[in-house]
């Protein structure tokens, strides 16, 4: 019986606990694209989380507009002496400084929207698949409802109702979006449910409570960050379309959407910047998103990767 | 000449697939769909005694692992009684319950499915203990590193994940979880299946030297007979979800009564090279769904009469502590 107690104890080569998520941030790095892509969502949501610092005047504070400043094309300057680098609109705002502020209203709009129908949606996902018989079917069943409707249909019919607002818009957006999360997290949750481990968790008599929160859900993360991220993009992209057919946000806080609905007008009497350029933000920061996002469904998807 | 540690009487597991929508419509209009049923364990009646080692043998699907899942109370029963150390499960309140399912653990077949991905070892270890206040939370990891010590590990390991070991310290964490909830029954399913041989060696002296440590009584649920061979005591051998034959190890490997028991003996590889026939068990194992008539073995069985299509043979004893359901012995 000697045998057993030469105990393998030969770990060399592996780096101290090293968990899965820092091996997959490694992974994550290693594509530039999706490098450049992060750095470049990193900036602009510092730039417009701290939009203030970083621009010359406060777009929507009247007192700083000069009407004299109107319609300037980019690199003209102000009455004042400032430069535009990307011109005025006809009230003398500076595009630049609208831009980063609508950025902020779109980001806060997309990433709390985003939050709050992930959170509701895994929730019932996770009831839907540990409850299952008619429950689930009945979920499931409203699921593919919400899911054949056009998206941005239901939110503009939702805010017909609700009326004007960030948080009118942040709901419906919520209202449109929890369905995708319901069906993934439901669909990660059957599988997981059955693996051995979740077993010899209940071997162990741990309380559904535990096997939820310990074992299922963080085996459930990787599809539901990967649906997260691209979500982000499209209520980003949803909420520009919303406020750009003038039901969404606020005049008072405008978003990257009405700015180019704004715009829009001037375009064909060649004042092309105030439209321009806030949609060229818009694309870089959903396009950027979707880049994170497709290189995480790489890196979480054991499938994919070799 | 002892208790028993886990009792099973008339034990039955069947898994139903209902009819879905579409079915239940066509069966208005006079269609004839009908629910699928798998026997998977048949009024299955066994006993083990404490510190004895029950080896339970059969070809895939035969319900041995159903039985194991029962025991650990993954499964739920559909019929038959469950007793531990002397009790009923189902009379029992919900607290006595809980305890005497925990005295019962399981060790998996697959080493890496049955750990948490991402979950440190010292949690997957040492969840259930705290939670079951078994140890307060402040003294788990001294708690951890005694039992990791006890099946081999290296305590410098615990905050490591399952990716980062071998299939060999996988199994062991394995064993280390189950043995943290201080269990006096272990349900092995195929719980070397997955090694390597000389892996599987280690894992195996491992369980003799918790069973003499620790007084463990063990089902060992496997399709390996050398494995069964060397660490049981009695082996059951089963056979479409019924116990056909149940003997003292020695006897059964020596002696074997049942015409399936035979059967598998022959087909076991041996090193001696003995002059014998070889008769290989005749034909599939017959869909579960719709098992023969009488005694399930007979399509396949070269020695079956009239009899043995049409009444299925009770388990009776032949001898001391042999068993067999067979009509013919």
């Amino acid at each position: 019986m000697s045998t057993v107690d030469q105990l393998p104890t030969e770990t060399a080569g592996v780096e101290e606990g090293e968990s899965m998520l820092r091996r997959q941030v490694r992974e994550y790095f290693r594509s530039p694209l999706a490098t450049a892509a992060t750095i470049t969502v990193a900036t602009l949501i510092l730039m417009a989380f701290f939009a203030p610092l970083f621009v010359p005047q406060n777009p929507y504070d009247l007192s700083q507009l000069d009407i004299m400043d109107g319609l300037l094309p980019p690199g003209e300057s102000t009455y004042s002496g400032r430069v535009l680098w990307l011109g005025s609109d006809e009230q003398g705002r500076d595009i630049y400084s609208a831009i980063l502020f609508g950025l902020r209203t779109s980001l806060t709009v997309g990433f709390l929207a985003t939050a709050i129908a992930c959170m509701l949606g895994t929730i019932i996902g996770v009831i839907s698949a540990y409850v299952g018989g008619w429950v689930d079917s009945f979920v499931m069943r409203v699921v593919d409802l919400q899911l054949s409707l056009p998206s941005i249909l239901v939110a503009l019919v939702l805010l017909a109702a609700f009326g004007r607002g960030i948080d009118k818009v942040i709901a419906a957006l919520v209202i449109v979006q929890w369905a995708y999360y319901a069906r993934t997290v439901r669909a990660a949750a059957l599988v997981e449910r059955g693996a051995e481990y979740v077993e010899a968790a209940r071997c162990l008599m741990l309380s559904n409570t535990q096997i939820v929160f310990r074992h299922v859900l963080p085996n459930c993360m990787p599809p539901i960050i990967v649906v997260a991220t691209a979500q982000i993009a499209h209520a980003i992209a949803l909420e520009a379309t919303l406020s750009f057919l003038g039901a969404g946000v606020p005049v008072t806080q405008p978003s990257l959407g009405m700015l180019i609905a704004s715009g829009y007008n001037y375009l064909l009497s060649g004042q092309y910047w105030i439209s321009t350029y806030p949609g060229v933000v818009l694309v870089i920061t959903v396009g950027a998103i979707n880049l994170m996002g497709d290189r995480l469904r790489d890196v979480l998807n054991p499938r994919l990767a070799n | 000449m002892s208790e028993p540690a886990v009792e099973v009487r008339n034990l039955s597991k069947r898994f139903v697939r209902s009819l879905d929508f579409v079915e239940r419509v066509a069966n208005l209009v006079g269609a004839n769909y009908r629910e699928e049923v798998v026997s998977a364990v048949d009024r299955v009646s066994l006993r083990v005694d404490r510190a004895e080692v029950v080896g339970l043998v059969g070809e895939s699907g035969c319900g041995k692992s159903t039985l194991g899942r029962m025991l650990a109370g993954i499964l739920e029963p559909d019929d038959g009684e469950i007793l531990m150390g002397g009790e009923h499960l189902n009379r029992l309140d919900d607290r006595r319950r809980k305890a005497a399912l925990l005295s019962t653990q399981m060790v998996f077949q697959n080493p890496m499915a049955s750990l948490n991905p991402r979950m440190r070892v010292v949690d997957t270890i040492g969840q259930a203990p705290v939670k079951h206040s078994i140890v307060p939370a402040r003294e788990i990891v001294p708690y951890v590193d005694g039992i990791m010590r006890q099946v081999g590990l290296d305590p410098a390991t615990r905050n490591h994940y399952p990716h980062q070991f071998s299939g060999g310290q996988r199994a062991r964490i394995g064993i280390a979880r189950a043995l943290a909830v201080k269990p006096s029954v272990l349900v092995c399913d195929e719980a070397t299946a997955a090694l390597d041989v000389s892996i599987q060696a280690q894992v195996l002296n491992l369980f003799m030297r918790l069973r003499a440590q620790l007084g463990l009584t063990y089902l060992f649920v496997s399709h390996d007979l050398g494995v069964v061979r060397l660490l049981a005591d009695r082996v059951g051998v089963m056979y479409l979800g019924r116990i056909v034959e149940i003997a003292p190890a020695g006897r059964l490997f020596a002696d074997p009564q049942h015409p399936y028991t035979r059967a598998l003996l022959a087909d076991m590889p041996q090193l001696v090279a003995k002059k014998r026939r070889f008769v290989a068990i005749k034909g599939q194992l017959p869909s579960p769904l719709n098992p023969p008539m009488g005694c399930h073995f007979h399509p396949r069985c070269p020695m079956a009469v009239a009899r043995c299509r049409g009444e299925a043979p009770a388990l009776r004893e032949i001898a001391g502590n042999h068993s067999a359901a067979c009509h013919l012995v």
